[in-house]
């Protein structure tokens, strides 16, 4: 256990001219629009005490709607879209609010054991405030059969904790005619807690 | 006075392909002073020594403010280009790392080496899997292992 010193209460801040116009949005980055369904993911960056987290860097990948990645090593009998690289990355506002635009991944098998399906997910990383802050997770989508199933998901043995990894739908968030909205709130540690004095 | 936290988002692994979404590079890093420069290579390797080469290693020297970001590659290889600075901090990204895997690089020539207040609480026997070997005036290798025998020490944070 590390008493927090100044490398573990600091962090890197990354201006707003690191990002480029369309990196939030991964359906705009080739020539044509990528096939699949349109989606928006908004939601808030927060810290466990509701304050948000402003201008933190949150970096996206995924699978294509076909569940393939751009990826050498991904060699998924599926395939790849000429419009779509699964990548993305964007910065939380002053209010801890961000925008991805992107089209839904499909399932990917992995062979971890017998027709094995991760169910769609969108990869995320912030780094918050600072290093003891870091996250990395996945995001999932409300009603995915594949969730019961898998053991990545099923490792969070709280079903409270998992359950923030799921995204709803969310009509509010829905542009007629051109994306579905799907709202996913992120909670971040404290900058201050140290976790023996919990 | 009670405090409501709210439930923390959970870490999943990065998966196999973080590379297309974890870009190397850096922030902070001013190229024009006249810093000591030093490069620092090594491999990240699993509990059985082998490489792990779809992984992210992340380095930041909170005296410099200076961040960056290097993928792994053949064999878990790694080099990194860094002003010298008195330490460190690095986190390791990868598939199956569940949590934040979090340590220190030093440089094994800097003196006062046996004051440092982060040291001192490394048991004797595992200090040295925080010290960079150097190989000549501005190159050091460190390994980083993620488990096993010469495991890497790991802070808590």
């Amino acid at each position: 256990m590390l008493p927090h010193t100044l490398a573990e209460l600091s962090g890197p801040v990354f201006g707003r001219d690191a990002i480029g116009p369309l990196d939030h949005d991964l359906t705009r980055q080739f020539q044509g629009a990528p096939l699949g369904q349109r989606i928006i993911i908004k939601g808030r960056v927060r810290d466990e005490d509701g304050r948000p987290v402003r201008n933190t860097l949150i970096e996206v990948w995924q699978a294509n709607a076909a569940g393939r990645y751009r990826h050498p090593a991904d060699q998924t009998n599926a395939p790849l879209d000429p419009n779509f690289a699964g990548a993305g990355r964007t910065m939380t506002d002053e209010e801890g609010r961000y925008c991805i635009v992107t089209i839904k991944p499909g399932p990917y098998p992995w062979r971890n054991h017998h027709n094995a399906w991760r169910p769609a997910h969108v990869h995320f990383s912030l780094f918050g405030e600072c290093l003891a802050t870091r996250l990395v997770t996945q995001m999932y989508f409300e009603g995915d059969p594949l969730l019961p199933l898998d053991p990545i998901f099923n490792s969070i043995p709280d079903a409270a904790a998992r359950q923030r990894l799921v995204a709803p739908f969310d009509l509010s968030l829905t542009e007629p005619e051109f994306a579905h909205g799907y709202r996913f709130d992120i909670v971040l540690r404290g900058r201050e807690e140290t976790p023996w004095q919990k | 006075m009670a405090e409501v936290k709210q439930g923390l988002t959970p870490f999943q692994t990065a998966g196999p392909f973080l590379s297309i979404g974890l870009r190397a590079g850096q922030a902070g890093v001013d190229e024009n002073t006249a810093v000591d420069r030093v490069v620092i290579s090594g491999c990240l390797l699993d509990g059985a020594r082998e490489g792990i080469e779809d992984g992210a290693l992340e380095f930041w020297q909170p005296e410099l403010r200076a961040f960056c970001r290097v993928l792994t590659g053949l064999d878990g290889g790694y080099h990194v280009e860094l002003a010298r600075s008195t330490y460190v901090a690095v986190l390791v990204v990868g598939r199956g790392i569940l949590t934040r895997y979090y340590t220190r690089i030093y440089f094994d020539d800097a003196p006062d080496l046996d004051r440092d207040a982060v040291l001192q609480l490394v048991a004797d026997g595992r200090r040295k899997t925080l010290l960079a070997r150097k190989i000549d005036d501005c190159r050091y290798h460190f390994d980083v292992i993620l488990q096993g025998a010469d495991e890497t020490v790991f802070f808590d944070v």
